[in-house]
């Protein structure tokens, strides 16, 4: 396995008959080639490794509830406690071993009292070694010092001084160990040996809800992947439930007989785990769906999931309500994009333009609801328009004729002005520093705009709105 | 999920569920915003339009007809997408109208599958359309444009006073004839705006022409006059509204263009 690492490819893992010929990771790969040419490599996918050891970490759930994960290549379970029920240390790392064989896995266990001597068996001794309780220090003893979760450079010292084995360590005074080498050897090999205490801090793995379903024959009809979808989505649902979580997205992945993948993904407005509205906004991209040869696995999966907890779904009409946006908006989403399909809210300013704020639906929870009729403000326009400079033909305020969009507008009647002031306490670049008059205005042919001129030094008039 | 019930405006103007609608003229819009107030309160409103980053929406402008957060703003790239979302909305949500703003007018092809749709779902579409529109398969077609204002109860004119009190005599300005400008500087809290509601194509009912005004307060539709059948009357505004359309529409487009080439 090869990695790109600044611009070069470096050996990243290696096979036993690798190092035998006496390679190396992190070993650049022309250096390597030039050691063995017959080196056959492939590029190391790392981001596949880590989605690998995440499902090593849920199936690990079966030996202890306490795993945390370390590294890009260890998994770290304390299984104080957990031990017996596989009938004894021995036994549950054999159970082990034997497992990872069965996946064709190839894994270095090791069992000690402590976190980091556990560790140093695991990656120093092969196979499956235990430490005995209370003997730590001697199971550790003949291992060499990478054993101790070193950095590089005071494992270079320590082996140029002929130091090669931990328990050549015992012999030297601490304080001497601390002074040449700094504190971080002496901390390590007190979290060996068990002088100081650390944890290992255990990592719930994500909760992941899928289903697959992997299909004796090849199917190609619509309606053979729709009830593969059904019961699929169904039983995602349920598990759901069952874990009062809500998902946000759903994936469908197809494969096909020749191996080939494609993938369906919808978005929800809300989290949900309604079947029937995954199933109804799935309805739409199945057809589109290219069976190829044929059909032989279907995977869902639940993806985006947050907790969400039980409500009355039916009922109230304004919950009902929701649910009905809800759908809406995830129906329309799905095609135009989530950010696209808006809701409005209002805002606090009494600024025209920022009056109001326009934000996705998906992202509301509502403060669409808390639109309040204000009796008393002026009628504003029904389209809003970024501001078009006009010339004013006449003079006059506002003036009685002028040219808008290549055309003489005459001003038929005028009702205004409107003064509103910037709000000084933001700085606005847009809305400048002065305020500004607002008229409405009549056009003889019948066009009725908003009109608006600014108080600074160049009293441009410009069209801002019009009203219906 | 129960149906969308109809729509009636005032007696006469109805727009019957399971169908597709359509309106045009300079204020089309005021017209879909008086429509989505007499839906009723209990359900969302979907309104799709294309994204335009220099026109928006105003809900403000939309609140003295209905509660704008009722509404659902479907902002599409593509004109497709707006057909796309007004069919996916009446075929399968319970929306109590549907409202789209089309590029250009409904033809037959459109407009009968837009139709299916609603009647499969049991929801109301209303195009909006700029241009005239030409023959399709909606229900009823709309014009709806405002009237001048009658300018005879012109007011006086506080320009000048005002003028002194915003501390800018620009005397020249001020000066010149300017008391014949028809201003109204009494900002009256409501818009008392009247407009001229046609309808003039209807499938299952006759047309009509009227006068209309918006009661803000009681959020209904105050009828001022019926216009007495005169079909000549609203053939000539017929023709004159829809010339106006598309002259409007030709402007704005030039505009566009226009700021397109500037920026």
């Amino acid at each position: 396995m090869v990695r790109e690492e600044k611009s070069a490819l470096r050996l990243y893992a290696l096979n036993k008959a690798a190092e035998a010929v006496g390679l190396a990771p992190t070993m650049a790969l022309s250096d390597a080639r030039a050691i063995y040419p017959g080196l056959a490599t492939q590029l190391a996918e790392i981001d596949r490794d880590l989605i690998f050891l995440g499902a090593l970490h849920r199936w690990a759930g079966r030996f202890s509830p306490h795993i945390a994960s370390d590294g890009a290549d260890g998994l770290l379970l304390d299984i104080t406690g957990c031990a017996h029920l596989f009938g004894g240390e021995a036994a549950m790392l054999s159970e082990m071993h034997q497992q990872f064989t069965d996946l064709r896995v190839e894994t270095h266990l090791g069992c000690a009292d402590t976190k980091g001597a556990a560790w140093a068996l695991a990656h120093e001794a092969c196979g499956v070694s235990i430490a005995p309780p209370g003997e730590t220090m001697k199971a550790i003893t003949g291992l060499s010092l990478g054993a101790l979760r070193l950095p590089r450079d005071i494992l270079g010292d320590l082996n140029k001084l002929g130091l090669a084995q931990i328990g050549d360590l015992s012999s030297i005074p601490r304080a001497s160990l601390a002074r040449r080498f700094g504190l971080e050897l002496v901390q390590r090999l007190d979290q060996a040996t068990g002088m100081r205490y650390e944890p290992v801090a255990p990592v719930t793995p994500p909760r992941i809800f899928a289903a697959r379903m992997s299909l004796p024959e090849p199917i190609g009809l619509l309606d053979d992947v729709r009830e593969v979808l059904r019961r699929t989505v169904l039983q995602i649902c349920r598990r759901l439930d069952e874990a009062q979580y809500g998902a946000r997205a759903f994936r469908m992945t197809v494969r096909r007989v020749d191996h080939s993948d494609e993938v369906i993904e919808i978005g929800l407005a809300t989290p949900s785990r309604d079947a029937d509205l995954v199933l109804r906004l799935f309805e739409r991209r199945l057809e589109k769906l290219d069976a190829g040869f044929g059909i032989e696995m279907i995977r869902t999966q639940a993806v985006k999931t947050e907790p969400l907890s039980a409500r009355q779904l039916s009922g109230e009409p304004s919950v009902r309500a929701d649910s009905v946006i809800d759908e809406v908006v995830a129906r329309l989403g799905n095609r135009i994009g989530f950010s696209h399909v808006k809701r409005f809210a209002p805002a606090e300013s009494h600024i025209p333009e920022r009056a109001f704020i326009t934000a996705p639906a998906k992202d509301m929870n509502g403060e669409a609801a808390r639109w309040k009729m204000r009796e008393r403000t002026q009628p504003r326009p029904l389209m809003l328009l970024a501001p078009e400079t006009v010339h004013p033909l006449s003079s006059g305020r506002p003036p009685r004729a002028f040219a808008w969009r290549g055309r003489k507008i005459d001003l038929h009647h005028a009702v205004g002005p409107e003064r509103i002031a910037p709000e000084w306490w933001r700085s606005n670049a847009e809305w400048g520093g002065s305020p500004k008059d607002y008229w409405r205005i009549e056009a003889t042919d019948g066009e009725r705009l908003w009109l608006c001129c600014d108080h600074s030094h160049s009293k441009k008039w410009a069209v801002c709105g019009e009203f219906p | 999920m129960a149906r969308a019930s109809d729509i009636t405006l005032f007696e006469g103007a109805r727009l019957s569920a399971g169908r597709l609608h359509e309106a045009f003229g300079p204020s089309a819009r005021a017209f879909a915003a008086m429509a989505v107030a007499a839906a009723g309160e209990a359900r969302p409103v979907l309104w799709a339009r294309g994204r335009d980053p220099r026109r928006h929406l105003n809900p403000l402008g939309l609140a003295p007809f209905f509660n704008p957060g009722r509404l659902i703003l479907a902002e599409c790239e593509r004109p497709l997408d707006i057909l796309w979302c007004m069919e996916e909305a009446l075929r399968f949500s319970p929306a109590a109208l549907v409202i789209a703003e089309l590029t250009k007018p409904m033809d037959l092809t459109i407009s009968r599958r837009l139709q299916l749709a609603s009647e499969a779902g049991g929801g109301i579409g209303l195009a909006l359309v700029d241009d005239a529109p030409v023959s399709n398969a909606a229900e009823t077609r709309w014009f709806c444009a405002p009237l001048l204002r009658d300018c005879g109860e012109n007011v006086e004119n506080t320009e000048e006073r005002l003028g002194e009190r915003i501390g800018e005599n620009d005397g020249e300005e001020n000066g010149e004839g300017f008391g014949e400008t028809p201003v109204d500087n009494r900002l009256p809290a409501q818009d008392s705006t009247r407009w001229r509601l046609s309808l003039i194509k209807n499938k299952k009912g006759t047309n009509g022409h009227w006068e209309i005004e918006w009661n803000a307060p009681a959020r209904c539709i105050s009828v001022v006059s019926k216009i007495a059948g005169g079909s000549a009357i609203a053939f000539g505004s017929y023709q004159s509204g829809a010339a106006f359309c598309r002259g409007a529409r030709r402007e704005e487009r030039a505009a566009a263009l226009r700021a397109e080439q500037g920026g």
